[in-house]
């Protein structure tokens, strides 16, 4: 009996082609558009050489010219030249191409430099700390002479580093946008177990009815019902992941065995919820699909679906709310298991989520107790 | 008037999730007022916010911190456990730690996001300090006054103009009016189709056929109530526009931004009109509205800034009219003598156009089809 009524529910929820576009072709186009739309974004902060012009006078200074061309091999900046005759039409040539955004600035002199509308404000922070290097090595160099003028200027201008870079490579803030997109199709699984209560529940459709008077075991098709739900949930998380990885080409680590088993639980998570609601009001289909697509929504914001920096503001100042939020759990559990060598934070949130389903599984359980109906 | 007072009641049915919107855009906007600053027509450097710890008690490091504070930002809302996570999200530009044994070593442990312009300005920032106070000290100055005259060394700053004196401009307010590209699209698509697929009911609408009110008047009514409510989702953006950036209502700029997205709402209203009479089941309309709101939002840069796409998805978002919204958007911000406004806002008529046009006709054919 268990394997018919697995059966039958699959057949009847894919026959319902709106869920089916919920819960797995609307996640596939969200990850298409984030995949156009992003994939420029971290390369907001990458460093390129940028795009600078000199005024010739300039270079006339040996040392200055020296330090420019020291600059432009260790690719910081990309020397533009500028082709008119007299100074005024370098200028002026100068002027046009900082309007174009062609070039980030202009240098006058070593002491003077001409910034365009609009640009980059810490491009243009890179070329003046990197052009104020100049003029204080030469302060420097003229303090230590001043007292000590047998100084051998190759000793002091011999420059290392004292910085030890420890940085982390994988860094990709676009990968978040992906995370929290595959924890809200987890949890669009809700479509699939509210359809189901549907069926069991006589105050909510003639479905319900008709199950409740039937002579079968109650707990059994409705569990077999739940597992086809799960199971639904589970392929269509799948499809949305393996899109996401082999379509569009989005690194979200290697450690399958720990994936899978988030999205084992996180597809629960999602079916329990849509029981929850189902069982929990007495509204119409519409009204709680609404609550269901609304609350879902909300969670992926607070996850940093559409900001990602909102999930750590909220760390900062309602560190709770992201234990509370399943999709803010998932998606940190990804992301922990990409970013992270260890196991620690991604068992914390495969807990708190556990937890959030309990809830609603036991919410579901409470609701549905003891119900007994004298006529249908 | 009784469809236009019926059309206000079935759109209070649907408040909460007209609400859920406006909540999760406002929240969006107030984080945007927050990160965006308002730039001077003085050029300004830009201070990466850094985490920042010193476990080291030497002088040097005392005084390495004293030069960071002042060219970068120290974020006191980080704490060190958090401290990765916030670089990882691009909250922070730099975790920096002076360990305990600085004095011998001489090394400072940073973490950047990998070959990331602000990283480098804040590496950049050690090494130059810290190099001139080697010059100093390999020359047989004392460490003390090494220090300081290092720090005298880096403060030397060159001089940084902008072009004719063409200031900066808030960003904030481009991103505001790119932004709700997207709540206005959702908001107006939503009533707007909700309230034909009630009055396009089969029932319904057979009752207002047989009904004394004239089919002019029904429509001229319903119009009416689209054009009333698409409004008020529009004044409610401005009012909070007029709220977070009070200052710069008076500049013209500002109120051709304003203007540029009235335009655009009344697009949206025939495009949702349209939408309702080409579509009538309940659950492809709210796939059709999620669908177009949210691509023509992300391939037109209402999320991301349009200069930050690719030309292909730039060509692609030439068929929503949100792209030519986006568009004046940025331009309108450069001033607005580019005669490209108004060829923009002249594009957005004709796709209004098109849109009653091919609602009119489609709406002939269908009683056409009837009779």
């Amino acid at each position: 009996m268990f394997f018919n009524v697995f059966k039958n529910t699959l057949k009847i929820l894919l026959r319902d082609k709106a869920t089916v576009f919920w819960t797995v072709i609307f996640s596939i186009l969200l990850a298409i558009m984030f995949k156009m739309a992003f994939s420029n974004l971290d390369k907001i902060d990458k460093f390129e050489a940028i795009p600078i012009a000199v005024q010739e006078q300039a270079l006339e200074d040996e040392f200055f010219s020296k330090y420019i061309t020291t600059l432009e091999e260790e690719e910081y900046i990309e020397v533009v030249k500028l082709e008119g005759k007299t100074e005024d039409e370098r200028k002026e040539e100068a002027g046009k191409l900082l309007e174009e955004k062609t070039i980030v600035a202009f240098i006058e002199n070593e002491e003077s430099i001409v910034l365009g509308k609009g640009s980059n404000r810490i491009e243009e922070t890179v070329i003046k700390s990197l052009m104020e290097g100049y003029i204080q090595n030469k302060s420097m160099v003229m303090n230590i002479l001043k007292e000590n003028p047998h100084t051998n200027i190759a000793d002091i201008l011999n420059f290392e580093t004292y910085v030890k870079d420890v940085s982390n490579k994988n860094m990709t803030v676009i990968n978040t946008f992906f995370y929290t997109l595959i924890g809200m199709q987890a949890l669009y699984s809700y479509i699939w177990g509210m359809r189901v209560m549907y069926m069991y529940e006589a105050n909510l459709s003639t479905q319900g009815k008709r199950n409740s008077i039937s002579p079968t075991n109650k707990r059994i098709s409705i569990l077999a019902s739940m597992f086809s739900a799960w199971a639904l949930s589970i392929l269509s998380s799948l499809i949305g992941i393996g899109f996401i990885i082999f379509i569009l080409d989005i690194n979200i680590g290697s450690k399958v065995i720990p994936i899978l088993s988030l999205l084992l639980l996180g597809t629960l998570t999602g079916v329990s919820f849509g029981s929850f609601i189902a069982v929990s009001n007495r509204q119409s289909v519409g009204v709680k699909n609404g609550i269901g697509i609304g609350i879902t929504m909300f969670w992926s914001f607070l996850a940093g679906m559409m900001a990602s920096s909102i999930k750590i503001l909220i760390e900062r100042n309602i560190p709770i709310l992201n234990k509370l939020n399943p999709v803010a759990l998932i998606t940190d559990a990804l992301y922990s298991l990409y970013y992270y060598n260890t196991y620690d934070r991604f068992f914390g949130n495969i807990i708190y989520l556990s937890l959030v389903t309990l809830i609603f599984v036991l919410g579901t359980i409470f609701f549905m107790r003891g119900k007994k109906y004298e006529s249908l | 008037m009784k469809v236009f007072r019926n059309y206000f009641k079935i759109v209070n049915k649907h408040k909460s999730a007209l609400a859920i919107y406006f909540v999760i855009f406002l929240a969006i906007v107030i984080l945007i007022a927050q990160n965006t600053k308002k730039e001077s027509v003085e050029f300004e450097s830009y201070r990466p916010t850094i985490y920042f710890k010193n476990e080291s008690n030497s002088l040097k490091a005392k005084k390495l911190e004293e030069v960071l504070s002042e060219y970068t930002e120290f974020s006191n809302e980080v704490k060190e456990e958090t401290a990765d996570d916030e670089l990882y999200y691009q909250m922070i530009s730099a975790i920096i730690v002076i360990p305990k044994d600085f004095e011998n070593d001489e090394e400072v442990v940073l973490k950047i996001a990998p070959n990331s312009m602000t990283g480098f300005l804040v590496s950049q920032t050690i090494d130059n300090y810290l190099n001139k106070v080697k010059g100093y000290e390999v020359s047989g100055f004392e460490e003390e006054r090494a220090l300081e005259l290092a720090k005298e060394d880096i403060a030397k700053e060159v001089n940084m103009r902008y072009l004719e004196n063409q200031g900066k401009k808030d960003f904030g307010i481009r991103s505001f009016f790119n932004m709700i590209n997207y709540t206005i699209m959702v908001q107006v698509m939503l009533v707007v189709t909700i309230l034909m697929a009630v009055f396009n009911k089969k029932e319904i609408a057979n009752r207002n056929n047989i009904s004394p009110l004239s089919n002019t008047r029904l429509t001229i009514e319903l119009t009416l109530g689209h054009l009333v409510v698409s409004l008020l989702i529009w004044l409610s953006y401005v009012i909070v526009f007029a709220v977070m950036w009070s200052d710069s209502l008076g500049l013209q700029t500002t109120q051709m931004m304003i203007f540029n997205s009235f335009i655009f709402t009344m697009v949206i209203v025939s495009l949702a009109v349209l939408v309702s009479s080409v579509v009538k089941s309940d659950g492809v309309i709210q796939v059709i509205v999620n669908v177009l709101s949210l691509s023509a939002s992300f391939l037109s840069g209402a999320f991301v800034p349009q200069e930050l796409l690719s030309e292909n998805v730039l060509n692609i978002s030439k068929v929503f009219p949100s792209y030519y919204y986006i568009r004046n958007n940025s331009l309108i911000e450069g001033g607005l003598g580019d005669r490209e406004i108004t060829h923009n806002i002249v594009i957005m008529l004709a796709f209004m156009f098109l849109f009653i046009v091919a609602n009119i006709l489609l709406k002939s054919r269908k009683k056409k089809m009837v009779g």
